[in-house]
């Protein structure tokens, strides 16, 4: 979907970013800022030490009600049940024909109450298409003006948080969070994120957004903490192949093909795109979303043809250079036959073919 | 974006691409701008032709990648290339830390020097960038 026309959406930091001289950009429909210093800087900061997002652009979803669970449980494909209050879930809001209509978060609250937190350019879809499936007593209410988000991420995070915080966060285990006060306003506390590093999500009334991303640049400044941009976030995530809706995924493109089979769970009932689901796990996807290098220089970018073994079969969907691998690396779909590390093929990079292969992935792990 | 003294040196000559041009009697250096470095952001990939090309003022003959960005190059004069920095295959981000110096793209014997005068002086190029960004 073309972002809307109009002024941008900001969040509550933008007068901040512009006083900090980041540079801003059109992402989806808001003025967000691509870049502080360096890309390049800012993802090896987060590798290295630490560094701060403003995410509130994603939308937040909250669903409540004695229907809620079965709700959640009918619009995605992971199982939810296995949820308990405090913990966290990565899924897909699923189509029909097992799609995706967005990739999201989902958090468990209470026994009836979920937060879900969708991709900001698809929170108007999603929400309208989880409203219409409801059913019961459950309420569906697009809350996404109500928070704001911060993503600490990198080594040094629960360091440069546990001073602003109450009680203790090392116990706090990935996927599950907390609500508490966080620099003196009651927060949701995460541990999740988008870079593939350990960290922080952090959801606060958008009124103590900018309070708190100050108090975390502060507190983080020693640690070597660094405020990022969306430059650096996109780099980041692909080097720990998390996908990118619009990018990797999107209404075209089954979650198995997408190589996540382990959150299709329909063992937990019938759900959108069950049964689609299971048949094609039956037969096996026709084509799998695979990570691989240029051999040949150049950089692969999104919507690069490709061809294997000398035919066409489709586009780069996401590329870049890594910058902690120092490595040209992407993602794109490959037929099942030819989706198995070590085959070769050719991206078109404007005009001219440049060999590449298949690779396992994750193409960056983090040391443990 | 503040342009201090010196960002745009007085000897070189600009395009409207944010290439810069050093003549040498028939030889003339050819890198881009420290605007066109710092709008690109941290470059990760040069890709030029080799010695012995030719290239036609006025034209793209290659390209300058950053992490986010792909951008053409311009050729400020017609010739043909002499020499290709060596050093920007392993180290491309030198662009980034001295357009102007380190990071020269290639080394051009001048065609048609008279296509020199077309080009930008220092403070006629700084002035475009002025209009560019507002």
């Amino acid at each position: 979907m073309p972002p809307a026309a109009g002024p941008l959406k900001t969040t509550p930091l933008v007068r901040l970013f512009r006083d900090m001289g980041a540079r801003l950009v059109d992402f989806a429909g808001w003025e967000l800022p691509v870049q502080f210093s360096s890309v390049i800087e800012e993802h090896l900061a987060v590798r290295g030490a630490a560094g701060l997002f403003d995410v509130s652009h994603m939308g937040e979803i909250e669903i409540r009600g004695r229907a809620a669970l079965e709700l959640v449980q009918k619009v995605t494909c992971n199982d939810a049940s296995r949820l308990g209050p405090g913990q966290a879930q990565y899924t897909v809001l699923t189509t029909e024909s097992g799609t995706y209509v967005d990739d999201i978060l989902v958090y468990r609250r209470g026994e009836n109450e979920f937060l879900l937190v969708v991709n900001a350019s698809n929170t108007d879809k999603d929400f309208a298409w989880i409203a219409s499936w409801a059913r019961g007593d459950v309420e569906v209410v697009n809350a996404s003006a109500r928070w704001a988000q911060l993503a600490l991420q990198g080594p040094k995070a629960v360091t440069i948080l546990q001073g602003l915080l109450g009680g203790p966060l090392d116990s706090l285990r990935p996927f599950r969070f907390l609500e508490t006060e966080v620099n003196g306003t009651r927060s949701i506390v995460s541990r999740t994120g988008y870079t593939g590093e350990d960290g922080f999500e952090i959801y606060l009334p958008p009124q103590a957004a900018a309070d708190l991303y100050q108090a975390l640049l502060r507190a983080g400044g020693p640690h070597g903490l660094r405020p990022c941009g969306l430059g650096a976030r996109d780099t980041l995530r692909l080097e720990a192949r998390m996908l990118l809706y619009g990018n990797d995924v999107d209404e075209t493109t089954t979650v198995l093909e997408a190589g996540l089979d382990g959150i299709v769970r329909p063992a937990k009932g019938p759900f959108i795109g069950s049964d689609s689901l299971k048949r094609e796990k039956e037969r096996g996807p026709a084509r799998r979303l695979m990570g691989f290098e240029m051999i040949d220089p150049g950089v692969p970018r999104h919507g690069y043809p490709i061809r294997v073994g000398g035919e066409a079969s489709g586009a780069v969907t996401s590329g870049t250079v890594g910058p902690s691998l120092k490595k040209s690396i992407g993602l794109a779909y490959f037929p099942a036959r030819a989706a198995l590390p070590g085959t070769r093929f050719a991206v078109n990079i404007r005009g001219r073919d440049a060999l590449a292969i298949i690779v396992p992935t994750p193409f960056y792990r983090r040391p443990h | 974006m503040s342009q201090g003294d010196g960002i745009y040196p007085d000897d070189l000559k600009y395009t409207k691409e944010h290439e810069w041009l050093a003549v040498h009697g028939s030889i003339g250096t050819v890198g881009i701008t420290h605007y066109a470095q710092s709008e690109l952001g941290d470059i990760v990939y040069v890709e030029v032709p080799a010695a012995g090309a030719p290239v036609v003022g006025g034209e793209e003959f290659g390209t300058v990648e950053s992490v986010k960005a792909v951008s053409e190059i311009f050729a400020p004069v017609s010739g043909e290339i002499l020499e290709v920095n060596p050093a920007l295959a392993a180290h491309p981000e030198t662009i980034n830390r001295d357009p102007y110096g380190d990071g020269w793209l290639l080394k051009i014997r001048l065609a048609e020097p008279k296509e020199i005068d077309a080009l930008m002086s220092a403070a006629e190029y700084r002035k475009y960038i002025e209009e560019e960004a507002n």
